[in-house]
């Protein structure tokens, strides 16, 4: 029964994952932690919501956990420029998942976790701000400048996104 | 500037949501072993946490009922000595005059003479303990006679009230020195450890009878010169005339020997304690059940693997032939039908504690084996891949069930028919019953019984059994990693009738049924939903009554 329902959900959650960790083995080690969890507690699933959405949240915490365990989401350094956002159109359908996925992955990891709940996930930026324990404006300012910064990126997808972080 | 600069939730987040609200990635081949090893881990470290839990419990239960056991010998044994006290009383009306309470005493010698009282009030109240010890020894209990003789022996512990009492004596009239005369033959009586002593005062006993108060109190040996050193509990004797009736009727004297009493008390103890210790009983019983274990295995399984296969997908599980598939759901439906109660059986060994006349409370230690039969004919094969030399490794074969309770986790599955053979499911258990009985008489020699009880089961061993050598039996121990509950609670009721063969010994034959409140199978194993397990047997019994 769990391998079925970890073979029903695994791929879906393993993306969702591969959103919020700078790799493939950290979202591996994410889906790991996420599943042990879902099983431990799935007696507590109290079918209020899907099971799709219940397990995403569980893995969205852990993946948030892990993240700051790595001291992952400490604010970043970064320069000005990471807020110009240059003049031009893009079309998002023309990109791959994979592409879209590594332009997000190269995001700062406090930034990618900002714009994934917001963006992706639906929460609003005072759920993030308590999520991630720190104010309404300062999500909805990191929130900014991760789409700024993402957008960018689809503008100038030729010339590959330089981004000024300092990851600690 | 984009049009979705200005609008956060704009065009560029709802398509990313789009894009990737059903995306998907393959995570490693090897993220569900890593998975399936933490759950393990897991699952080891919450039965540890449940075993040290149920064994504390267990502990408390032991103890709990030890301390209840003390407790309930204890008070018994009380009962014993104030009934005893009472029969020894009967058989000697002085000394039950002696064990009045002190208070009682003090107040009949105020009413008595209260000048003499008066004179004495200090060292009566003083006394009251050591009153109370002597009415006690009275009743032959040698612990108490010893006290007596303390009491008595030494006047040197209360000199003052000695020289008080003498004095007192001597200045009352011939009616006071009687009491002290009488007082001198009571103690008499409570003299029964030491013989010379008891023969020397027997003959200051009759002498006082016969002799003039004054002569007689100077008759008093050395050890008793005290009166105060005496009971006051005893004044009352001589009051209610001890000296009068030994005076008419000297033979009363000789009735009231020491040794007389004493055996007299003996033989009283004995009888009480006999009477009072038929509450306890021990006690021996041995079930034949039929135990039906309920255990239902996922037979969804094959329907969702041929589902995916015609969709074209790859199954969740292992790979498995079109007639291997076949032959697992007749595996399957052949588990279902043909998976039978077999003869199993239990033992207790119970004390047993009588409350009134018809009830009893019981508990003690229980062993059952239960067993569970399936007749099959089929062999399931399981194969892994080495990753490293693409080698195919053959596990040991086994039947649909023990694949079944585990996950599909190896790589194909061959279900083969062969020639039917048996596969004995065993649970061997420890129980701890508590429960209550109540009996009737039928007769002099019948009686009927109902009892109901609950007990903690504690699995010690499970093991499937083939009968086919090919086919791999399974035993799991007490700390293995079972599919199977390791503790659960159960109920037990059952009636019969039982014959007393003798006073002590009593058998007892019946029905039985028990429950057990919770399904063979753990919560994380029971794919399906499961059954509970039950055992209908017959119980015979056999008890014998301590102390008769």
């Amino acid at each position: 029964m769990q391998r079925e329902l970890y073979d029903l959900y695994a791929k879906k959650m393993m993306m969702v994952c591969l959103r919020y960790a700078p790799t493939t083995f950290e979202a591996e080690d994410i889906v790991q932690e996420g599943f042990v969890k879902v099983f431990a507690n799935i007696g507590n699933f109290k079918k209020d919501c899907p099971l799709e959405f219940w397990i995403r949240k569980i893995m969205v915490n852990t993946a948030l956990k892990y993240l700051r365990q790595k001291s992952l989401l400490t604010v970043s350094h970064e320069t000005e420029e990471a807020e110009n956002v240059s003049a031009g159109n893009y079309n998002l359908d023309a990109y791959s998942l994979d592409e879209l996925l590594g332009m997000i992955q190269r995001l700062a990891p406090r930034y990618r976790m900002v714009f994934n709940l917001y963006a992706i996930e639906g929460y609003n930026h005072k759920e993030i701000g308590e999520m991630l324990e720190i104010s309404e404006g300062t999500s909805k300012s990191q929130y900014s400048r991760a789409r700024a910064i993402l957008q960018n990126m689809l503008v100038n997808q030729d010339k590959p996104y330089q981004e000024h972080v300092i990851n600690r | 500037m984009l049009s979705t600069d200005n609008n956060e939730h704009g065009g560029l987040e709802q398509r990313l949501q789009q894009r990737f609200q059903d995306a998907e990635a393959t995570p490693g081949p090897d993220v569900w072993s890593r998975i399936d090893y933490d759950l393990a881990m897991l699952e080891n470290k919450r039965y540890k946490k449940r075993a040290l839990f149920y064994r504390q419990l267990a502990a408390a239960c032991f103890i709990l009922f030890i301390l209840s056991g003390a407790a309930l010998l204890l008070h018994f044994r009380q009962d014993t000595n104030h009934d005893l006290v009472a029969h020894a009383n009967e058989a000697n009306p002085q000394n039950q005059a002696a064990s009045q309470p002190a208070t009682e005493t003090i107040a009949f010698n105020q009413a008595e003479d209260q000048s003499l009282v008066e004179s004495e009030a200090g060292s009566v109240k003083s006394r009251a303990a050591n009153s109370s010890i002597i009415a006690d020894a009275g009743s032959s209990e040698n612990t108490s006679i010893i006290n007596t003789d303390l009491t008595i022996q030494k006047p040197a512990n209360t000199p003052a009230k000695t020289e008080t009492g003498s004095r007192s004596v001597n200045n009352k009239k011939a009616d006071h020195t009687q009491q002290y005369s009488g007082t001198i033959a009571a103690v008499q009586q409570n003299q029964q450890v030491n013989p010379e002593s008891v023969l020397e005062n027997k003959e200051q006993s009759i002498t006082a009878v016969y002799m003039p108060a004054s002569q007689a109190i100077a008759n008093v040996p050395d050890s008793y010169t005290s009166p105060e050193s005496l009971n006051p509990l005893l004044l009352r004797n001589a009051t209610l005339g001890t000296i009068g009736s030994t005076a008419t009727t000297p033979q009363s004297i000789a009735l009231e020997k020491p040794e007389n009493v004493l055996a007299a008390a003996t033989e009283q103890e004995k009888e009480e304690g006999t009477k009072e210790n038929s509450r306890w009983n021990v006690g021996l019983g041995y079930a034949s059940t039929y135990f039906t274990q309920n255990v239902n295995i996922p037979r969804q399984m094959i329907t969702s693997m041929v589902i995916r296969r015609i969709d074209g997908t790859p199954p969740p599980g292992p790979t498995i032939s079109g007639e291997s598939e076949e032959n697992l759901r007749d595996a399957y439906t052949e588990f279902y039908d043909n998976t039978e109660a077999a003869l199993s059986f239990n033992i207790d060994a119970k004390a047993g504690f009588r409350i009134g006349k018809r009830f009893k409370i019981l508990s003690g230690l229980g062993y059952s084996q239960n067993t569970s039969r399936t007749r099959t004919s089929y062999v399931v094969e399981q194969f892994l891949v080495n990753p490293v030399t693409n080698e195919r490794v053959k596990l040991q074969p086994t039947t649909i069930f023990l694949p079944s309770l585990h996950t599909f986790t190896t790589d194909s599955i061959s279900v083969i028919k062969t020639d039917p053979f048996s596969v004995d499911y065993s649970y061997q258990m420890l129980s701890v019953p508590l429960g209550a009985q109540v009996e009737g008489n039928l007769g002099k020699q019948w009686f009927w019984y109902a009892n109901g009880s609950m007990a903690a089961n504690f699995l010690i061993q499970s093991s499937i059994k083939s009968a086919r050598a090919e086919v791999a039996s399974v035993t799991y121990g007490p700390t293995d990693d079972s599919p199977f509950r390791k503790v659960q609670f159960s109920g037990n009721v059952g009636f019969g009738f039982g014959k007393r063969l003798s006073d002590a010994l009593q058998v007892s034959f019946g029905p039985e049924y028990r429950s057990y409140f919770k399904t063979m199978l753990t919560d994380d194993k029971a794919a399906v939903s499961q059954g509970k397990p039950y055992t209908i047997g017959v119980n015979m019994g056999i008890s014998y009554t301590l102390g008769k």
